[in-house]
């Protein structure tokens, strides 16, 4: 197969290959740019440099194992894929959690979301060369990291939901000093709003930037952050709420910027509103169980949940299936990433080479989400099982090609 | 926030049974408000597509699942409109594995359908560039993943021409 | 013979080779400390006191490297132009006035003769050919681009930076540097003396000056926000993509010895060279330089990095404007003085 496609340029044109390795690109993932001068033509995404195979996986495994699976699809939103997962099965077992548990888990994804919204506007600085930024958001990101250490005992896959409920519970005596911790982090949080919206040079490179109006966005299904800046309302918690989402006051952001500064905006006004349900749910949280009992073993009946989470990055879905066995027959999880691939694509299209970075980063790829499906894993499995001997071996082979 | 009930989600599965008849849209349920399933033929997918986004508004698609349902293929087409998540789901038969594409309705749906058409390997018809876009370029034709005769160890066999693992003395 | 050997060690020792490499590390040190903390991190730690040395290991274990000659670029030019990114601004250097050998008191360059700033602003242009060959002959496309925007970038500032560098010459009568230094010394020592009103205009209107030179400063050395041509995020560090090993030394040891010169020549041309009350000269070099190296660095961590399109239009519509307006200033002034 063609990696270029074959296609045929013209003689001002050339090709630039973004990825599978390059430092804007924290994860392998290969983006071929044809640009004329600095001006970026056409784009070809290529996707699957992660390629875990988790559904396949899943499928031969029981519910309580898949837990700590889908908890791995990602590093950052790991909470959301348990949420999604765990509300899926629960869906189609009928499974009724406790009030607490809810609570619990609104808690541990706002957490989760204000923890990733922070790293992305760090990671937005380092884009656009910005580094005291990037070091000043993530040297204030640590205070979520060390509140989520404090919850769930891990800064990152805390492991809090399980089928049934949650694992931890939230001891009644560290309320108060998590609510100055929330405090600091919105104080410090809308002080980069203001940053971000007067400093000259961030609005060079932010204003326009990777622009793309509501109607293109509606039409290439975008979701989460990227479709919000863009004047979609399209917040999951609030179309389609789950867990307690339609009893929290909480405000549906969305601006009409469409472009990379809209994208800041969203964001860092949404790790506000993240931070009031933070506390809400610390004053509201009532008493109670925080589980009920799953047997790993359990078989669920024989039926099908579709369950839509609004993830940091977006639109989360899990479908699962069951077939009445204690295995999902098969378990389907589409991350946000893949959905705002078009979307990005029309974005990148006629910007700048300069400004490929900052608008791929600006929709916050996730691409070990997106990659999750296929299931032939090189790298680990061979490591796992090789011996030193065929390691060499293969390396000769390699390199004498 | 507009509080929707499920009668009104039913009606829109209703009224979708109504134009298009029961041998065309059958197995419809509501399990509750928000999420809908339904099995649609393959012959009338567009239709239905392009009248749920003009008549009910769903302009959004979250996701093209693709199953092996045993006898044959299952492709699931999870639609949004607000909140309102209905999942259409088209039988395929295995022998031929085909879709028509859904693309130039809901331009959204681009990637989905290629990623179906790598690991299950259902063709979408009239696709604009339907080129592999998962697996790997040196992956070998016709292998696709997903289908349930492809286990792990036959997968490795037909990529590798030997097995891996633990089961290798 | 004395003569002979006095020159011997001024190019090899002091204040030439081993003295402008040492303060060239120094610098990077100061630097990159300085940018640490005001980033909020430490920066180098643990290589000596405050992981001063840490330049130095840095330069050594890059040699010690492998270095990596790709099969797709020009090999003589992609070997010989690292350097000529180092030996040119090293050869420069040797037109400052730093220290002199023979009297503590007295500072005169290895070299001078009149019309020496030419030479230098001549010099400082040509390390960006040496660049630009160095990227496009790389055979990388990362490469190409980053030497296309280094020369672009080097359209949009080297007319305002050649601008405002003659602005001195011309109040002082000279295009040599030892005698900028002189003048402004004289009319430094006249106005402590007598102070009146033209002295202060002669200050405000070079201050302008200083200000244009820092911005060309900036692009010069591809520092932030004008770190375009090397943007790391973007296209992968531009033209250096492809160097490694020795090659990739040598280019930092030039990044270095680059910024050494463009603030002795700051030094030399607005801050009063090497001269200065009770400290030898040298003492005087050390400290402008590096309080001049600070400004470069607080400045280049203030900001986002410009993209090259807003970094040539800007340069040409504020730039280029300020400074013509700057010489003609200078020109009005010195018919007065």
């Amino acid at each position: 197969m063609e990696r270029d496609g074959g296609k045929t340029l013209s003689e001002r044109e050339f090709i630039i290959p973004i990825g599978p390795q390059h430092p804007a690109l924290k994860e392998p993932e290969s983006f071929l740019f044809t640009v004329d001068g600095e001006v970026v033509v056409d784009v070809e995404p290529r996707i699957g440099y992660n390629h875990r195979g988790i559904e396949k996986a899943m499928e031969s495994r029981n519910y309580i194992q898949n837990l700590y699976i889908t908890e791995r699809v990602c590093g950052i939103c790991s909470n959301a894929h348990q949420t999604a997962y765990t509300g899926a099965v629960e869906e189609v077992g009928s499974i009724e959690i406790p009030e607490r548990a809810k609570y619990i888990r609104v808690f541990m994804q706002e957490l989760e979301r204000i923890h990733s919204h922070l790293l992305w506007l760090g990671v937005a600085a380092h884009e656009i060369g910005f580094d005291t930024m990037f070091y000043y958001v993530w040297r204030d990101r640590e205070v979520v990291m060390d509140l989520l250490e404090e919850v769930s005992g891990n800064r990152c896959n805390y492991a809090m939901a399980t089928v049934g409920g949650v694992r931890r519970d939230l001891p009644r005596d560290k309320y108060p000093k998590w609510h100055k911790m929330l405090d600091k982090l919105a104080e410090r949080t809308n002080y980069y709003i203001k940053v971000a919206s007067t400093e000259k040079t961030i609005l060079e490179r932010a204003v326009g930037v990777g622009y793309l109006g509501k109607e293109d966005m509606i039409r290439l299904s975008g979701s989460g952050p990227n479709a919000r800046s863009s004047g979609v309302p399209c917040d999951i918690r609030k179309l389609t709420p789950y867990l307690i989402y339609d009893e929290i006051p909480f405000k549906h952001i969305y601006v009409d910027n469409g472009d990379v500064l809209g994208q800041v905006l969203v964001r860092t006004l949404e790790v506000i509103e993240a931070v009031k349900i933070c506390k809400w749910v610390l004053d509201k949280i009532p008493e109670g169980e925080i589980a009920v009992k799953f047997n790993p073993m359990q078989r669920l009946p024989e039926g099908e949940a579709v369950y839509l989470v609004e993830a940091q990055r977006g639109e989360l879905i899990h479908y699962t299936i069951s077939d009445g066995r204690n295995m999902p027959y098969r378990h389907k999880i589409r991350a946000p990433t893949l959905g705002n691939i078009p979307s990005l694509v029309e974005r990148l299209k006629g910007g700048y080479i300069a400004d490929i970075p900052i608008t791929i980063a600006g929709i916050d790829p996730c691409f070990s989400c997106t990659d999750r499906m296929a299931f032939y894993d090189e790298g680990k499995d061979k490591t796992w099982t090789w011996t030193d001997v065929e390691l060499s071996k293969y390396r000769k082979e390699w390199y004498s090609r | 926030m507009k509080k929707v009930s499920i009668e009104e989600h039913i009606k829109i599965v209703e009224d979708l049974v109504k134009e298009f008849g029961e041998e065309n849209i059958y197995n419809t349920k509501v399990p509750r408000a928000y999420r809908a399933f339904a099995h649609v033929k393959r012959e009338k997918l567009r239709d239905i597509v392009r009248y749920l986004k003009e008549e009910h508004g769903f302009v959004h698609v979250t996701t093209i699942s693709g199953v092996d349902m045993g006898e044959n293929y299952e492709v699931v087409y999870h639609l949004r409109s607000e909140g309102f998540s209905f999942s259409l789901k088209v039988p395929v038969p295995k022998d031929d594995p085909k879709v028509p594409s859904i693309v130039d309705i809901i331009n959204g749906a681009v990637l989905y359908e290629r990623e179906v058409n790598d690991l299950l390997g259902i063709f979408p018809e009239g696709h604009p560039d339907p080129r592999r876009l998962i697996l790997a370029y040196d992956w070998p034709e016709g292998v696709h993943p997903l289908r349930k005769e492809w286990d792990i160890q036959t997968i490795r066999e037909k990529v590798d021409g030997k097995r891996w693992g633990k089961d290798v003395e | 013979m004395s003569n002979l050997l006095t020159t011997l060690v001024a190019v090899l020792f002091f204040p030439g080779l081993s003295f402008i490499l040492t303060y060239a590390l120094w610098c990077q040190w100061v630097s990159r400390k300085a940018a640490a903390r005001l980033q909020n991190r430490q920066g180098p730690l643990h290589t000596g006191w405050q992981g001063i040395l840490q330049p130095l290991a840095d330069f050594v274990k890059l040699l010690v490297n492998e270095d990596i000659t790709p099969a797709a670029a020009d090999k003589p030019v992609f070997n010989y132009s690292p350097i000529a990114v180092f030996a040119i601004p090293l050869a420069a250097t040797f037109l400052i006035p730093i220290q002199s050998l023979t009297n503590l008191r007295g500072w005169e360059p290895i070299a001078s003769f009149e019309g020496d700033l030419i030479i230098v602003l001549f010099l400082m242009s040509v390390v960006i050919l040496a660049v630009f060959l160095g990227g496009w002959s790389s055979g990388n496309v990362f490469g190409a681009v980053g030497a296309t925007r280094a020369a672009l970038m080097m359209l949009a500032y080297e007319i305002p930076l050649s601008l405002v560098v003659v602005g001195p010459a011309i109040l002082a009568g000279s295009l040599q540097i030892s005698e900028i230094v002189d003048w402004q010394v004289a009319s430094v020592n006249a106005f402590l003396r007598a102070p009146d009103i033209q002295g202060l205009a002669v200050a405000a209107v070079l201050f302008i000056g200083v200000v244009i030179y820092l911005i060309c400063l900036l692009a010069e050395l591809e520092l932030r926000p004008f770190d375009i041509s090397e943007a790391e995020t973007e296209i992968v560090h531009g033209w250096q993509v492809e160097y490694s090993g020795k090659k990739l030394a040598l280019l930092n040891a030039g990044h270095d010895v680059k910024m050494v010169l463009a603030a002795a020549l700051m030094t030399s041309l607005f801050l009063g060279g090497p001269a200065g009350p009770i400290l030898p000269p040298f003492a005087w070099f050390i400290l402008k330089t590096t309080f001049c190296v600070l400004v470069l660095t607080n400045l280049s961590v203030l900001f986002a990095r410009f993209r090259i399109d807003q970094m040539v239009a800007g340069a040409w519509k504020y730039l280029v404007p300020l400074a013509v307006l700057q010489v003609m200033a200078v020109v009005a002034l010195s018919g007065v003085i």
